[in-house]
């Protein structure tokens, strides 16, 4: 179940995946990071289904989105979130949603986080501020979140000096990853649950919330 | 020759008393003055005297004598005279009479002769009058006939030559052009005039309708991309906004279906085109969505036809126009009814609405407008009229069949035949379902979908992500020097967040602005508002990195970019410098203490 | 038969780029709003019934993808409409009695964090994968 089979095909169907007749219950967790940090890889290479979008990027990908002088008007905005899907169980399907993370799209955030479990915040060190904004935003609103580096090759950075320029607080995960991985993937929403687990086991023991820290010494692999 | 002397015959008549008299006069005379001149003679001694005086009486005597039968002779004579002198008279005044005959006749005749010679005269004008009138007459027969001649060529001019002169100028041709046929044409001024009048109202109504297609076609364009715009938005923005685009889709799309009849009514091309089959329920709401009373339309359609592409927007707009009239016909309660029908020659849409019903004459000049030969603007007045005209063009252009009758609703129907040769039936088997994600995931090996998306996709050089942006380098050298602060960095050289910041200097002053975080309406337009002032900073915010680079090029040098990676943009903006680029950025954003709302 | 069934991926057209002739309020019928939270964008739509002839396309459309459980997302993005466009056109199939709603379990507005069961099915489902 570990490995990914290489069959030389994309598995999944061009069309549409249907869920098991039985799936009743489906949970969301949010991908967060700033534009190109690997959010779409991270969802695709997870997902059972091709990611899909409730929006396309309206030039194509990658020019002129950053662009400073195409803000509004010139139409170079990609708002969408993009999706992708896992079965977990029977009953139970889990959503992953992409969401460009800066302040712009905050409109988008309330429908992507409402009723969502937790969120992944993505960072790339070359482009490190382009995280602060959802960061805080989780921070501020007390979502339960891991940061995970999107890094392959070697990193310049160790994991500590990412901790300490985002200034996380030690009951925060932070890990590596490669998002074209689904492996990979798979480990750093493991850990989100994990981090969650661990949150509401502090909850329920009467501590607040910050008594999560102990259990992130553990939940960090 | 008598008659001369007869006046002086008058006085001798009567010499006896006279003459008598007169002798007896001189007698005694003689008698008295003879004795005495005698006596005195004697006494004088003048004896000769005396002599000569006696002999002087004695011959005065005699003389006296003499004289008196000479008188009486001369009184005979008289007599006589005076017969001779009344016979005379009678034949002076015989000859008078005959001399003033004569005269008379001599004055007549002069007269006559006058007359004869006036008469001449007159006769010689008559004549000359005559000429003059035949050559009159000569003349008018000559001109009558030069008339008929121009009435003739002139019949040419207006049946023949002007016609196709006129059509020469309406398709373009140039007045020089168009008069090439008749240059040896004996009206040519007159053609020259009147072509060159009928060039000029040409470039005229030409101009004026290429001015009216122009600006048409601008405001189609204009519909066309706001539509784009407002569709793009409809998508990003929730319940909140969203009735707003929608009105304004709506306005747009009005705005646009006037465009396009502009356009239609002035030759130019059609708005759109569509580049496949557009299925008919599609062409039934995109009619539906161009009239303002769309709400009150109700369609029954189970047809899975489609229409081609070329003509779909043609079908669409003359749909609008007769969904138009028809909800104008009757009044907002009442619904009016579509329904589809796929016939042999084609597909049958039947508009009904329950209005007040149009008379007999309506009907049929509903049905000239919409069938007749040619578009004659002329005869546009009434909005119906407009919007009947475009559909009359629309229908010539793409073969549809449209007929009035009164509806069995009581109002109007109207019956479209759009032509089988327009119309094609995709496939109509659903595609299967596909089968259960758990049977595709066992499928593919077991342990679930490899995470390649793309084959193609680019070497790991480069971040996986396919929407990685080319940070841009360049470009943001201007806000370099708006960095207030160096900016912060860590030992390892990775730029130091400090918690909050970017929500404080997204929303310094937000905090109070926050509480009604959604309050219907009001919230819509400044939550716009507020992206729409977000977007633009947050471009200048992306172009930060490099001003950071800039103020502190110490910053990046411990982070080198992958080989092949752009420039990095690893200098991200410091803490200090976000505030100025975002502090316009959006102040609804939350700032305040977590908003149950916010995250539900 | 109802519906355009064949062009399910031909339709899957870039929103931003308007070559489509429905607009929205055509869709909707005028309407802006869906339900009051009827609908998450994971509940997961059943549908009850199959499609009737001359049913608005997108209804049949739902109809025949919601065979099998479908997020309204998927739905969303399957129809190439807007999140809130597609609750509207649920909230009219739900009132009909045609689908049923399958809302997520984790309650987002009661309790802020997840039942541990949950969390254990998530942590045991993504350890299978």
């Amino acid at each position: 179940m570990d490995s990914n089979s290489s069959e030389g095909r994309d598995p999944r169907p061009s069309g549409r995946t249907p869920l098991r007749r039985t799936a009743d219950n489906a949970l969301k967790i949010v991908v967060v990071g700033g534009f190109g940090v690997g959010k779409t890889t991270l969802v695709g290479a997870v997902s059972e289904i091709r990611p899909l979008n409730t929006e396309e990027t309206l030039t194509s990908a990658g020019e002129g989105i950053d662009d400073p002088t195409g803000a509004w008007g010139k139409r170079s905005t990609t708002v969408a979130f993009d999706f992708g899907r896992i079965t977990l169980s029977a009953s139970q399907v889990l959503y992953l949603f992409g969401a460009p993370g800066q302040e712009r799209f905050w409109f988008l955030w309330d429908r992507l986080f409402s009723g969502a479990l937790g969120a992944v915040v993505l960072v790339d060190t070359r482009r490190l501020a382009d995280s602060w904004y959802a960061i805080d935003r989780l921070e501020h609103h007390g979502t339960p979140f891991v940061v995970a580096r999107n890094n392959f090759g070697d990193p310049t950075h160790t994991l500590d000096q990412v901790r300490e320029a985002l200034d996380l607080p030690p009951e925060v995960p932070l890990l590596d990853c490669d998002a074209r991985d689904r492996e990979s993937g798979k480990q750093v929403l493991i850990e989100l649950v994990r981090h969650l687990t661990a949150r509401v086991e502090a909850e329920t023991a009467g501590t607040p919330a910050a008594a999560a820290a102990p259990v992130l010494e553990e939940s960090t692999p | 020759m008598t008659e001369t002397t007869s006046p002086d015959a008058g006085p001798t008549r009567r010499p006896d008393v006279r003459t008598r008299a007169v002798v007896a006069a001189a007698a005694l005379l003689a008698a008295v003055a003879g004795p005495v001149g005698v006596m005195r003679a004697f006494d004088a001694g003048r004896p000769l005297t005396a002599a000569a005086v006696a002999a002087v009486t004695v011959l005065w005597l005699i003389a006296v004598r003499q004289a008196g039968s000479a008188t009486e002779r001369a009184r005979r004579l008289e007599l006589e005279l005076g017969r001779w002198e009344g016979e005379s008279m009678t034949a002076l005044v015989v000859a008078g009479a005959a001399r003033q005959a004569e005269t008379a006749a001599k004055a007549r005749a002069a007269a006559a002769e006058a007359e004869r010679d006036e008469a001449g005269a007159a006769l010689a004008r008559a004549e000359e009058q005559a000429a003059a009138a035949r050559a009159e007459a000569a003349g008018a027969r000559a001109q009558a006939e030069a008339e008929r001649a121009e009435r003739a060529a002139v019949d040419r001019i207006a049946d023949e030559v002007l016609p196709v002169l006129v059509k020469r100028l309406r398709s373009g041709a140039t007045v020089d052009a168009a008069l090439a046929p008749h240059r040896d044409h004996p009206q040519r001024p007159l053609l020259r005039a009147v072509a060159e009048e009928i060039g000029r109202g040409e470039r005229l109504r030409a101009a004026a309708l290429a001015v009216c297609a122009t600006a048409a076609g601008r405001v189609q364009a204009l519909a066309t991309s706001m539509h784009a715009e407002l569709r793009e938005m409809q998508h990003r923005h929730d319940e909140e906004v969203l009735g707003d685009l929608l009105r304004l889709d709506h306005s747009t799309a009005q705005a646009g279906r006037m465009a396009d009849s502009i356009a239609v009514l002035t030759g130019a091309r059609s708005g759109r085109r569509w580049g496949r089959p557009i299925p008919v329920e599609s062409v039934l709401r995109g009619a539906l969505g161009r009239i303002g009373a769309y709400q009150r339309v109700r369609l029954h359609n189970a047809s899975t036809a489609a229409v081609a592409g070329f003509a779909a927007e043609g079908v669409m707009h003359a749909l609008a126009e007769l969904l138009d009239n028809a909800t104008t016909f009757s009044a907002p309660p009442a619904e009016v009814h579509v329904y589809v029908e796929e016939v042999p020659a084609g597909l049958v849409v039947t508009v009904e609405d329950s209005g007040l019903g149009l008379s007999d004459s309506w009907l049929r000049r509903a049905e000239r407008a919409v069938s007749a030969e040619s578009l004659d603007l002329t005869t546009l007045s009434a909005g119906t009229r407009i919007g009947l005209a475009v559909v009359g063009v629309l229908a010539r252009k793409h073969g549809l069949q449209i007929s009035f009758r009164p509806s069995a609703r009581g109002g109007t129907g109207v019956v479209v035949l759009i032509p089988q040769q327009l119309v094609t039936h995709p496939a109509t088997a659903p595609a299967p379902l596909p089968e259960p994600v758990e049977r595709a995931v066992e499928r593919a090996g077991g342990t679930g979908p490899r995470p390649a998306l793309t084959p193609a996709r680019p070497a790991p050089a480069v971040p996986a992500a396919p929407v990685a942006p080319a940070v841009p380098v360049a470009a943001p050298v201007g806000s370099a020097g708006s960095a207030p602060v160096a900016p912060a960095v860590t030992d390892s050289g990775l730029p130091q967040r400090r918690r909050g910041r970017t929500m404080a200097a997204a929303a310094p002053a937000a905090a109070p602005a926050e509480r009604p975080a959604r309050p219907d309406g009001a919230s819509a337009a400044a939550r716009l508002g507020a992206f729409r002032r977000a977007a633009l900073p947050a471009a200048t915010a992306t172009a930060a990195p490099a001003a950071t680079a800039t103020a502190a090029p110490a910053a990046g040098a411990p982070n080198p970019a992958p080989a092949g990676a752009p420039a990095p943009a690893e200098g991200a903006v410091p803490v200090q410098d976000t505030p100025g680029a975002r502090s316009a950025a959006d102040p609804a954003s939350d700032a305040s203490p977590v908003t149950e709302k916010d995250f539900r | 038969m109802s519906g355009r069934g064949g062009n399910t991926d031909g339709r899957r057209v870039r929103p931003g780029r308007d070559d489509d002739p429905d607009r929205l309020y055509t869709i909707t019928r005028g309407r802006s709003r869906a339900p009051e939270n009827a609908f998450d964008l994971v509940t997961l739509i059943v549908a009850e019934r199959e499609p009737a002839s001359g049913m608005q396309s997108e209804h049949a459309r739902i109809l025949r993808m919601c065979e099998a459980p479908t997020a309204v997302v998927e739905v969303a993005a399957e129809l190439a409409l807007p999140v809130s466009v597609v609750k509207i056109l649920l909230g009219d199939l739900l009132e009909a009695g045609s689908i049923t709603a399958r809302h997520p379990r984790f309650a987002p507005n009661k309790a802020r964090l997840p039942d541990l069961d949950t969390l254990k099915q998530v942590l045991h489902g993504l350890q299978q994968l």
